[in-house]
């Protein structure tokens, strides 16, 4: 065994999201995934090592659906696994069993097929059965009981939620991997009623089908790759407590515990002077501003600011989102590898009319619904 | 004084997961059930690079990691690749004694499950020597079909030895 110090993506794909496949079934968008991140690295099946899967039975309606889809992955008579957390976790994973010498190339892959399952009522069979399913807690509610917790004002931290959901589904529109291609108007978010308070209809975004998946490889693959490697330099995860804890969630401390462990791991000191772009989480509007704080892009109470101010923009000073993030393409479950392959286009060149100038190093960040008790963030890095 | 609450054993609080799914079979397995439902013919699905035909047929071949491109009628004879015959009764299944078996049906690389019908199951002995593996079947359609798997059964053809 001989531990490897770098990882790279060498290539990867997500299907063309739509609200419904229903031309498919589940393991047929897995192939369809699987065949064109494989295409898209220049590889064939025989050449990987392993298969990284990230998927949720609930959502699937299929229990421990990785039994049918790991050989549409790509995995028949090959190593593979699942994590049950966030699409972004097959990353994690497939980079440690890279970095373990055991492994020189994998395939990570996740999926969303939320179409063929009732989300709030699945969202809701994860909370607590005694204390939180009476209550009728779900992602939505969650969400809007963690945006009551930031410490600033109500109304500028509301009027930022607008500019960032204009921004992303702006960046959307313009973006043809993304879902919604259509923008909104500040004036239309200000007219939607509240699904539950402080978040409006407009800013839950409506959800897709798809999978994502990425060819990941060794310092030594990534060297005969026939593509611009892109570096996984660092990467951090932590798992925060099950429910809301006495600290303010909207600071997200599981979230700076994962990002200062990306951060040290890559070198990175000051991620708001030595980062080009950031792909993040934002189920809704209000965790994008809430990741800014937490990722260190700006400083504590600055965030609602930054997005007023336009500096996450697609051509602002730390562009955020330039793809549209979740709310131009929402992959439930499915977003955070969603993240990491926008950040990979990015960091390759190849993002098409949302490309930020020149990037060379990026951040991508995935985390659970589930008032965020997951978060995993990578440095990533073009040279 | 503080009164204490008790309890008379363990606390239960009863739950219930009910979700209703709406799965999408596909454009692939869909020509598959209206093929049987309307036509009464049982349809594999052909990779090209390695010429398996699979039943239930597949959009895409694992092995060779290709998307598979021709539909070839199989059947609708068959042999039988493994079996069991069920005498306790499960929820939500027919009333036992029922059998049923993989079969590979004629010009098909896989095996497909079903009921097998033709065979006295009084005797699990007796009834497994008629089921014994390389037996033939044929498929028998239902009267009314709804392109569902159970739209056909497999019908014990007698002994072939
Ligand atoms: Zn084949």
């Amino acid at each position: 065994m001989n531990i490897q110090s770098r990882v790279a993506i060498l290539g990867g794909a997500q299907t063309v999201p739509a609200a419904c496949r229903d031309d498919v079934r589940l393991e047929e968008l897995v192939f369809e995934a699987a065949e064109a991140a494989l295409a898209d690295a220049g590889m064939e099946r025989g050449e990987l090592d392993t298969v990284v899967m990230a998927g949720a039975d609930q959502m699937d309606g299929r229990s421990i659906s990785s039994m049918m889809t790991a050989c549409p992955a790509g995995a028949y008579l090959k190593d593979e696994i699942r994590t049950t957390v966030e699409g972004s976790y097959a990353a994690v994973l497939a980079c440690m069993r890279i970095m373990s010498g055991e492994f020189d190339t994998a395939l990570a892959i996740t999926w969303a097929k939320t179409s063929e399952s009732p989300y709030d009522r699945v969202s809701t069979l994860s909370y607590d059965p005694f204390y939180e399913r009476p209550v009728g807690l779900s992602d939505v509610l969650d969400a809007a009981a963690v945006a009551s917790t930031f410490p600033g004002s109500k109304s500028e931290l509301a009027d930022a939620a607008r500019s960032v959901t204009v921004k992303n589904r702006a960046n959307g529109a313009a973006n043809p991997r993304a879902f919604l291609r259509a923008p909104v108007s500040r004036e239309l978010l200000g007219d939607s009623p509240y699904v539950a308070y402080p978040i409006r209809r407009a800013e839950v975004p409506e959800a897709c089908d798809g999978a994502v998946a990425v060819v990941l490889g060794s310092k030594r693959r990534a060297e005969s790759s026939p593509r611009q490697a892109v570096w996984m330099d660092g990467i951090g995860w932590a798992t925060g407590d099950y429910g809301i804890e006495a600290a303010p969630p909207a600071r997200m401390d599981t979230l700076r515990a994962a990002a200062e462990r990306a951060y040290t791991m890559a070198g990175v000191t000051d991620a708001s002077r030595e980062v080009d772009f950031a792909e993040v989480f934002d189920a809704t509007p209000y965790h994008e501003i809430f990741a800014y704080e937490a990722l260190g892009l700006v400083p504590d109470g600055a965030g609602p600011a930054f997005a007023v101010a336009g500096g996450s923009e697609l051509h602002g000073d730390l562009p955020v989102n330039p793809s549209g993030g979740l709310q131009a393409t929402n992959l439930r479950f499915a977003s955070g590898l969603g993240r990491i392959l926008e950040a990979y286009l990015q960091l390759g060149g190849r993002a098409g009319p949302v490309q930020v100038a020149s990037p060379s190093q990026g951040i991508a960040h995935g985390a659970t619904t589930f008032p965020a008790q997951s978060h995993a963030v990578f440095v990533m890095r073009n040279y | 004084m503080s009164e204490t609450a008790t309890t008379s054993g363990p606390l239960i609080h009863p739950g219930e997961w009910h979700i209703h799914y709406d799965y999408a079979v596909g454009d692939t397995a869909a020509r598959f059930f209206t093929e049987l439902r309307d036509n009464m013919k049982v349809y594999a699905r052909r990779c090209p690079s390695c010429g398996r035909a699979f039943v239930p047929p597949r959009a895409y071949c694992e092995r060779c990691f290709v998307k598979t491109t021709d539909w070839v009628e199989v059947g609708p004879e068959g042999v039988v690749e493994a079996f069991t015959i069920v005498y306790e009764p499960f929820d939500g299944l027919p009333v036992p004694p029922y059998a049923v078996a993989y079969v590979t049906l004629d010009g098909a690389s896989t095996a497909l499950a079903n009921f097998v019908t033709g065979v006295d199951l009084s005797d699990p002995e007796v009834a497994s020597e008629a089921l014994a593996l390389g037996s033939r079947v044929a498929v028998a359609f239902a009267g009314k079909r709804e392109g569902m798997i159970t739209d056909f059964h497999f019908e014990l053809l007698g002994h072939n030895k």
